[in-house]
């Protein structure tokens, strides 16, 4: 409230200065603070977002007549980068591939879910619909190669949003866009050739460690016993580390990761302007 | 039983739509009815869930060679689903191109439909079977998780 407060004061101090001394003296000094704003929303106000539309979820499923515990977002507590290769040997040891670390957060069944299980066939219906909506109606993204994505503009997710960020079907659009861009770029860096270039000695370094994958990706199709996989992962990020695999995904999936903020560059925009406009509707609740 | 008369007549007006040359996402969403979410995972052996020809599923299916419809009646949609939707309530989930929840997968947001599977890829596991592929007609089984 007393951010909101502050804020308010300089846009009504702002508005004041645009009335006596006019728009031309302070217009530029305005352009400039713009231009200043970081591209993205930081990660604090991403959480305050999100708990925002927690908070408006939990109303409208409570008006219909259900129970909603705001629980906090589902994190992997496996690091994105150790999808390409795991390169922390401690982490290795300890976890392997993190399989059983999946396993146990998959384990933990959100209160939710608990809840909604206990109801009968028909009000685990009428729940289910008042969260996501009747029809996969009202809401469309066509992501990059095609795909045609469907999601309700009704229910209490999509009305959560709307109520946040006013625009929703740019903001469904958006985001599932957005979204993508992490499958995406996992193809990309894949595909590099600088990554192909690099396997071999990752692979000669697993060979004489006893293992025959031409790649982490194959050396993960197995399903394995847990002190296999410990092993393996423990060579895995061993041989990531002294040939020098792991700082090359690292650094590829930075570079592909900022060269597809570019190209999608207006979209990003058009999220980050509907949350800041949204945050302060976010700490008013 | 009770959607698919719905059904039915979103295949006449996506036939009809498609007598033009091009239907547009717009159109296409427009014309696809569905019933409610329940809880379960739908997939449809027709694009935008055209036909009644489905199967859901409310737990895990490590093999969609057996399934169940929504009336009960035995179906398989191994290598066979052209759309899905996922009609859970908090969760998501991955769809594999193998059985055993095995090979290339991709995962489906809650409350999401994707009407045709032609166009999306399995995207996770890029060294397993079927990763790149378009999905359709090659799901094999699907296991529910916490997020995407």
């Amino acid at each position: 409230m007393t951010r909101i407060g502050r804020r308010g004061a300089g846009l009504m101090a702002a508005a004041g200065l645009v009335a006596v001394v006019g728009v031309t003296v302070v217009r530029p000094q305005f352009s400039a603070a713009e231009a200043e704003r970081p591209a993205q929303v930081s990660v604090d106000e991403v959480e305050e977002l999100e708990r925002a539309e927690q908070i408006l979820i939990q109303r409208c499923i409570e008006r219909a007549g259900f129970q909603y515990m705001i629980v906090p977002r589902f994190v992997d507590p496996v690091p994105f980068t150790f999808s390409y290769v795991v390169d922390d040997a401690g982490w290795a040891d300890k976890h392997g591939y993190g399989a059983a670390l999946r396993r146990r957060a998959e384990a933990k069944v959100d209160p939710n879910e608990r809840y909604f299980r206990s109801l009968p066939p028909t009000r685990q219906e009428a729940l289910a619909t008042a969260l996501n909506g009747p029809e996969p109606v009202g809401l469309t993204a066509t992501l990059p190669g095609g795909q045609v994505v469907q999601h309700s503009d009704k229910g209490c997710q999509s009305e959560a949003q709307r109520e946040l960020y006013g625009d929703l079907p740019t903001w469904y659009a958006s985001t599932k866009v957005i979204q993508n861009l992490k499958g995406h770029r996992f193809g990309m860096v894949l595909g590099d050739p600088r990554y192909q270039a690099a396997l071999p000695a990752w692979s000669e370094c697993m060979r004489d460690r006893g293992y025959r994958f031409t790649s982490p990706d194959a050396a993960r199709s197995e399903k394995l016993t847990q002190v296999v996989e410990l092993r393996q992962a423990g060579a895995e990020a061993r041989c990531a580390i002294s040939t020098g695999l792991g700082a090359l995904v690292r650094e590829l999936d930075t570079s592909y990761d900022a060269q597809l903020r570019e190209e999608h560059q207006s979209l990003l925009a058009t999220r980050v302007d509907l949350q800041r406009r949204a945050l302060p509707k976010a700490r008013a609740l | 039983m009770r959607f698919m008369k719905k059904a039915v007549a979103a295949g006449a007006i996506l036939v009809a739509a498609m007598g033009g040359a091009v239907v547009s996402p717009t159109s296409a969403s427009a014309a696809v009815t569905a019933p409610p979410p329940d809880g379960h995972l739908y997939a449809w052996l027709d694009i935008n869930a055209g036909e009644y020809y489905h199967c859901r599923w409310v737990g895990n299916d490590d093999n969609w060679t057996n399934c169940t419809d929504w009336d009960g009646v035995a179906r398989n949609m191994h290598d066979r689903a052209s759309s899905v939707q996922n009609r859970g309530y908090t969760k998501e989930v991955n769809l594999y191109n193998d059985a055993g929840q095995r090979g290339a997968w991709r995962c489906l947001s809650r409350g999401e439909f994707w009407p045709d599977l032609r166009n999306v890829r399995f995207n996770r596991g890029s060294s397993e079977t079927g990763y790149n592929y378009p999905m359709e007609n090659r799901i094999s089984s699907h296991l529910w998780v916490s997020s995407c």
